[in-house]
This record gives structure tokens, C-alpha cells and sequence, in this order.
């Protein structure tokens, strides 16, 4: 699917913040208030509104339409998107689409979540007989899972990892958004005598729950125009769930990226040596190194020594999350994939101040959504933007 | 083999598929999983349809209660629940299909390491496959 001709014109985002107590309705009606503040668009001229679902709202099926009720939208298009930390970069390409085809002519992508000040889940399926049985309950247990495979095949020097959470962390001490826990600096020393919560894994490779929100505006490029405000154009975007479901002994460490990177990639006529910077899902670094193999920036297996190679600094060769990532900006919920993605729309703006990258033509945005039964993760979804 | 025995009505077992027989098997210290016979394998956890086909060609039948450790990892925290390991395990079954259990036993854990399943008693009285060393 091409979406060339549907923009992205403004964004916005509240700070991260640990138990704020408040509510996802109270998040999101700031960060909406926000966004059109930034637009300068009049609240009666949106007609799309995308939203994802909500850890803090999880077991109230409605809260979305309460939402958009609340926020006192007249919509002529509407859709929640709710697979995990793919729904906001799903969300907009769900839009886009809804645009290109008029269904809705300016439309909002927004996301809130609270899940450091109420946690509302439930699961059934085949989880709580085969997987709460076996004590296999947060995301560090599967992702421990996944670590200690990819480290019994390959050569996997920790360092590698720590490289990740630090220069991410040096991110977020430029970030003021960031969760202020997280801003201070983070040394390999720190990182490599962290506690090891599912071993392998250590705390420090693991995101922390927080309070936040984030929203964007997207329309037609025509009119755009009309607003006279900046644009970042979608250039593509791919998904791939079920990623060899049908196996029943496929390979844990081959994710859907392997196919949703390279044809991401290719619908906006880019090689990985032209990406100018890498908004990567980051719930735990193994996630990180992994996609950096899979969408092709290096071979699979040599992921370590190209992370200890590679500088990923704002001025470096492959600037990764920039602002901090989830890794040290916070994870807020299900808002966690706008965390990253206006992230990359602040830098394509030239927004992002002290850590603004020189370059930026381009920005590759990835969105990893749930994890199922010995597996990596259900959803791999990649969008490039253009600026 | 022997008569099935229904379990009771339990939150654990509502609002998936039937699964009493791999529960009610299990007291006779037995592994029953799904199986296709379409396709003549097993799969798990079990499904509504086959993974392999989409159809519901589906029964269940012993498995072997044997394989080789995959991937494992270890919980530092403090203990909730009525495991008798923090070993979470993932164990490549040699019947072809994936099983997460945790590992009973002080053996470092090792890749491709055999391993058979081990029953334990969880703490409402339904028999768990735990996986233990195969070579002791």
C-alpha cells in the first residue's frame, strides 16, 4: 500500500510520569488539547479519529467510544486499533488509508495510557491454564526466553546489549519528556551488575511501566497545504502477524520483521545504509538487536559485534531512538509505539533541539505487538517516514 | 486407558476450549495432547483448530513425555505461586511439538540437553508435567 499523498502536519506529547493517578481520559484530553494548540486546527474540523486500546482501560470494552465522546468529536470515521505495541503505527496506517479514500479528511492518531497508576487486565485463552501454570506471566519471562536462545547460537557479548540502554540513555538525559527516574547516566558497570530478573535478562534490559500520552494529525497533502504547516510524509508501511504460526517448532528467533523490514524498505525505494535513523520498538534490547539483524542493517548472528561497531548517537552512523525509547524515556502502555514514532516526526520537524540529528530525510518507525506461546512476538510492524 | 474424570467447573478452564482430557490424563501421570488428524501431529497449547490446517479434526493422544531443552531461564524473585522450580523451561517434545514447563533438579541446564517429563503436584491437587534430567 502506498500512502504518498497523506501527511502528517503536527504531533504532540505529554511528559512521562510514574503513578500520576490519573485517568487515561485525563491524559488524553491534555495531549488532545495540545495537539490542536501545536495544529492551530479548530477541534470541529477533525472527522477521523484513530485511538488504540488501554492497559489501565483493559477490561472496560467501551472506553474508547467514551473517549471520543468525551472529547466531544463529530466523526465521520473511527477505529481502535489493539495489537499491543504495533497498535499506534497500525492506527496510522489505518488512517491513512481511511484518508486516501475519504472517508475523513483530518484525522487524529491518539494514544494514553496509565498503567503505573492502574493495571486492568485479564487473560484467558490458553494462558491461564499453560502459562500462568508455569510462572510464565510478564514480558522479561518470554523475552528472557528469547535472550537465552539467541545466546546459545550465536556469539552475544552483553556489552552489546548495555551499548543499547546506554546510548539510549544518554538520549533521554536530552529529553525532557523522558520519565525523570530515568535521566541520569548509565554506565556498563551499572549495566552488566544489574540485577537479572529472568537470567539472562537483566532489569536494565527491560522498559518500566509509566503514565503518558501522545497524539498526531495527519490529512491529505493538499490540504496540508492550506495549513502552511510542516509535513512528514508516510512513505510505506508493513506488517506481518502469525509470523510461521502454522509451524510447530519454527525458529523462536526468526520474526516477522524478516519479511515486513525488507519490503517496508523497498516500497519507499531505501536501502538500509539510507535509513537516516532507526525509531526501533525497544521493550527489552534482545527485541532491538534482533530487528536491527532483521531489517537487514546487519547479517543475522552478527548483530553483537555490529552494535559494538556501530555508533548510534544523534551525529552517529544509524541515530537509534533518540529520545530515549521506551527503554529510558518509560514505557506508557499501549501509548508506548507514539513514544517512538513522534519521536521521529520531532526530529523530521528539526524539533528535537539538543539531540536533533544533522540528517534527516527519512526515519524508520517499528511497532512489536504481543507475545504468544514460545514464541518472539505476534505482530512485526514497520512504517517509513519521510520528511 | 483409563475413564476420563470431569473436573469441576474452575476460572481456570472457562472461556477457552475443553481441555479436560490432557487434565484428567494427567492424574494417571499421563501426556495427553491435542493431535490433528489431518496431519498426524500434535500440537500445543491446544486450539479450537488445527494449526496446521484450520480444521477441527482434532483429538488428543499420549505424547511421549520426552525432548531437549530449547531455551530456560531463571527467576530471581520471590516465590507465588506452588512451583517447585523457578526454571521455566521450553522444551522441544520428540513427538514435534513445544512445551513450556520449568525443570525439577540442580543440573546446570544445557542446549539440547534430554529431558523427561517430571509429574508435580500443584497446590488445588491437579498433576503438572515438570521436565527433569533424562540421562539420571
Amino acid at each position: 500500500m502506498a500512502v504518498d499523498d497523506i501527511v502528517i502536519v503536527g504531533y504532540s506529547e505529554l511528559p512521562n510520569s510514574f503513578r500520576s493517578l490519573r485517568s487515561v481520559y485525563d491524559l488524553a484530553g491534555e495531549v488532545f488539547s495540545d495537539l490542536l494548540q501545536y495544529t492551530g486546527v479548530e477541534r470541529d474540523a477533525i472527522d477521523g479519529f484513530c485511538t488504540t486500546a488501554s492497559l489501565s482501560e483493559g477490561r472496560h470494552l467501551f472506553y474508547t467510544s467514551d473517549l471520543a465522546e468525551v472529547l466531544g468529536l463529530s466523526l465521520d470515521w473511527f477505529q481502535t486499533t489493539n495489537i499491543g505495541g504495533s497498535s499506534v503505527i497500525s492506527g496510522v496506517a489505518a488512517t491513512a488509508a481511511a484518508l486516501r479514500c475519504g472517508q475523513c479528511e483530518i484525522a487524529v492518531v491518539l494514544s494514553a495510557d496509565a498503567p503505573s497508576s492502574a493495571l486492568n487486565l485479564k487473560f484467558s485463552s490458553y494462558r491461564t491454564q499453560f502459562l500462568e501454570t508455569v510462572g510464565i506471566r510478564r514480558p522479561p519471562d518470554a523475552f528472557g526466553l528469547l535472550l537465552r536462545a539467541y545466546e546459545t547460537r550465536y556469539e552475544l557479548d552483553p556489552r552489546a546489549l548495555g551499548k543499547i540502554a546506554i546510548v539510549q540513555r544518554e538520549g533521554a538525559l536530552l529529553n525532557d519528556n523522558a520519565l525523570p527516574k530515568l535521566r541520569r547516566p548509565l554506565t556498563e558497570r551499572e549495566y552488566l551488575e544489574g540485577r537479572l530478573v529472568a537470567d539472562p535478562l537483566r532489569m536494565l534490559d527491560s522498559v518500566m511501566f509509566c503514565d503518558g500520552g501522545n497524539a498526531i494529525m495527519l490529512t491529505t497533502k493538499r490540504r496540508a497545504r492550506t495549513f502552511g504547516s510542516k509535513m512528514v510524509r508516510i512513505a510505506s508501511y508493513s506488517e506481518r502477524t502469525g509470523h510461521r504460526s502454522a509451524e510447530a517448532m519454527s525458529d523462536v528467533l526468526d520474526t516477522g520483521f524478516s519479511v515486513a523490514g525488507p519490503k517496508a524498505l523497498r516500497r519507499a525505494g531505501l536501502t538500509p545504509n539510507k535509513v537516516s535513523m532507526l525509531q526501533a520498538y525497544d521493550d527489552f534490547t534482545i527485541a532491538v538487536l534482533l530487528q536491527l539483524e532483521q531489517l537487514g542493517f546487519c547479517d543475522r548472528g552478527s548483530g553483537s559485534n555490529y552494535v559494538l561497531a556501530t555508533d548510534f548517537s544523534a551525529k552517529g552512523d544509524l541515530p537509534l531512538n533518540t529520545g530515549g525509547g521506551q527503554l529510558s524515556a518509560g514505557q506508557p502502555g499501549l501509548a508506548a509505539g507514539g513514544l517512538i514514532l513522534v519521536e521521529a516526526i520531532r526530529q523530521l520537524f528539526g524539533e528535537a533541539g539538543a539531540r536533533q540529528i544533522p540528517s534527516r530525510t527519512n526515519a524508520v518507525v517499528t511497532g512489536i505487538g504481543a507475545i504468544p506461546y514460545a514464541g518472539n512476538w505476534l505482530t512485526s510492524s514497520v512504517m517509513v517516514l519521510e520528511s | 486407558m483409563t475413564s476420563l474424570v470431569l473436573l469441576p467447573p474452575d476460572a481456570a478452564f472457562a472461556g477457552y476450549i475443553d481441555t479436560t482430557p490432557f487434565w484428567s490424563h494427567a492424574r494417571e501421570r499421563k501426556l495427553f495432547v491435542q493431535y490433528c488428524f489431518d496431519t498426524d501431529r500434535f500440537q500445543h497449547p491446544p486450539r479450537p483448530v488445527s494449526q496446521y490446517t484450520g480444521s477441527r479434526n482434532l483429538g488428543w493422544r499420549e505424547a511421549i513425555g520426552r525432548g531437549r531443552v530449547h531455551s530456560w531461564i531463571i527467576q530471581n524473585g520471590a516465590a507465588t505461586d506452588d512451583r517447585v522450580s523457578h526454571r521455566p523451561t521450553l522444551v522441544d517434545m520428540d513427538d514435534g511439538f513445544r512445551f513450556l514447563s520449568w525443570y525439577v533438579g540442580e543440573d546446570e541446564l544445557q542446549h539440547g540437553m534430554a529431558v523427561v517429563v517430571s509429574w508435580a503436584l500443584l497446590a488445588d491437587g491437579r498433576s503438572w508435567p515438570a521436565f527433569t534430567n533424562a540421562d539420571v
